[in-house]
């Protein structure tokens, strides 16, 4: 289902360098360098509370790190905030869903916020996005009567709404059965393929087929 | 650009309609309020008619207090904050939609009933009429600077005390202006000095506030 797709065409290289981020008088982390080129995933490891969360909300620009910089075509991400977003995707811990706005109020608001390729008005690639996450038919209930699981999916259909070539994942495959795993697995490998970049924390190990897979255990780090 | 601040608006809207309970609670609590004044002052007309203005302008001034926190705290827990920040369209547009939004749900019901409790307190008609163009501006003024206090402490666990004290002197300006105006009216003098003032205050809020709501947002979600 994810084929058909296009090449990504403003796909560049996500440098991070020397960043260290220091919470109540500690340094969480230090020296934390790598660079992502476009076909790449960067899985993130580390014991629970050792700054993985953190980090990746440093590379969407939402904390500000305490040394070092974040780089997207070599230009810090901080010069250039709608150029970068317009590239970025992020699923976080909390996940952004309105409990109160069906299915697709919220995709439409995600939709208008990420500048989506897609139109709100086209039923026929709402209903195919819907059929994608597994939602189908259920566009006109509230958000709030879905299950974890259905709720993460709806969560994770931002990555899809349009052509960010950089997904920030949070532990996506929480809360989800086997065939949501697999779907997600899908996904980013889908996502891979058409060049584009992921960053993902998973205490779960990924299932990702002939990709360049850099591991990073931030445990090490600090 | 304006199909964002459309899709935020009716977002919030129907977001505050699916929680009816909360809809009406600072309405009633501004009836409430400027009801008790004659229970507790007596039902001296000509007392009544000389406190009128400052009576409904005060109770105005704590509905409004009452309800700020909402414009940005479920938005912060459930993480759709977030997605606003790093989303590709400019995070001041979407403040207005919300300052706009929160207006239209606790704002123009004052607005609309501020008049009516006006003639029970004994407010002569020109009095009645100017009391109005005052709510109608001063209201606003009210969402727009508190979504600065509010965006300055809803990083806080309990923002509350904090918000009041940040956000309370802020108001006084419009207080005095507005209670001025109504005084002046029902006095028989010109109110075009205070009204002036009012529509000042309404435009410089309006276009300075969101900057500044959106500045503090970053730093209190970081």
């Amino acid at each position: 289902m994810f084929k058909s797709l296009p090449a990504y065409t403003k796909s560049k290289v996500l440098a991070v360098k020397e960043l260290a981020i220091e919470k109540s008088d500690r340094w969480l982390f230090q020296n934390v360098s790598f660079e992502l080129s476009p076909k790449e995933v960067l899985h993130l490891e580390g014991e629970n509370g050792s700054g993985k969360t953190t980090l990746l909300r440093a590379l969407c620009g939402l904390t500000i790190a305490d040394k070092g910089d974040v780089y997207w075509n070599d230009v810090s991400i901080h010069q250039q905030p709608y150029d970068y977003h317009l590239q970025l995707s992020y699923v976080g811990h909390s996940d952004g869903i309105k409990q109160d706005l069906t299915v697709l109020e919220n995709l439409r608001v995600a939709m208008v916020l990420s500048r989506s390729i897609y139109k709100v008005s086209d039923k026929k690639i709402m209903r195919e996005i819907l059929e994608n996450i597994g939602l189908k038919n259920k566009e006109d209930t509230l958000a709030f009567h879905l299950s974890a699981g259905q709720r993460r999916r709806l969560a994770f259909a931002r990555c899809l709404l349009n052509d960010s070539a950089l997904w920030i994942l949070d532990e996506p495959l929480t809360a989800l059965d086997v065939k949501g795993v697999s779907f997600i697995e899908q996904a980013i490998q889908a996502h891979i393929e058409r060049g584009g970049l992921a960053v993902i924390t998973s205490h779960q190990p990924l299932n990702i087929k002939n990709v360049r897979c850099t591991r990073l255990n931030l445990s090490a780090v600090a | 650009m304006l199909q964002a601040f459309l899709v935020i608006l009716q977002r919030d809207l129907i977001l505050a309609i699916r929680h009816r309970a909360e809809l009406m609670n600072p309405v009633l609590f501004f009836v409430l309020v400027v009801v008790l004044f004659p229970l507790g002052v007596g039902a001296e007309i000509s007392i009544l008619q000389k406190i009128a203005p400052g009576i409904i302008w005060i109770a105005a001034l704590l509905s409004a207090l009452l309800s700020l926190d909402r414009i940005f705290r479920t938005d912060m827990e459930d993480g759709s904050l977030e997605q606003m920040l790093i989303s590709a369209q400019p995070m001041s547009l979407l403040i207005l939609a919300k300052i706009i939004a929160h207006w239209m749900i606790t704002g123009l019901p004052v607005v609309l009933v501020g008049p009516l409790l006006a003639l029970f307190l004994g407010l002569s008609t020109e009095g009645i009429e100017t009391l109005f163009i005052t709510l109608l501006l001063g209201t606003p003024i009210l969402s727009a600077i508190g979504s600065v206090g509010v965006a300055l402490t809803v990083g806080l666990r309990r923002g509350g005390v904090i918000l009041s004290l940040l956000v309370l002197p802020l108001y006084v300006p419009v207080l005095i202006f507005a209670s001025q105006a109504v005084d002046a009216s029902a006095a028989g003098f010109a109110t075009t000095a205070p009204v002036a003032m009012l529509s000042a205050l309404l435009l410089l809020a309006l276009s300075l506030t969101p900057w500044a709501a959106s500045s503090a947002l970053k730093m209190s979600v970081s």
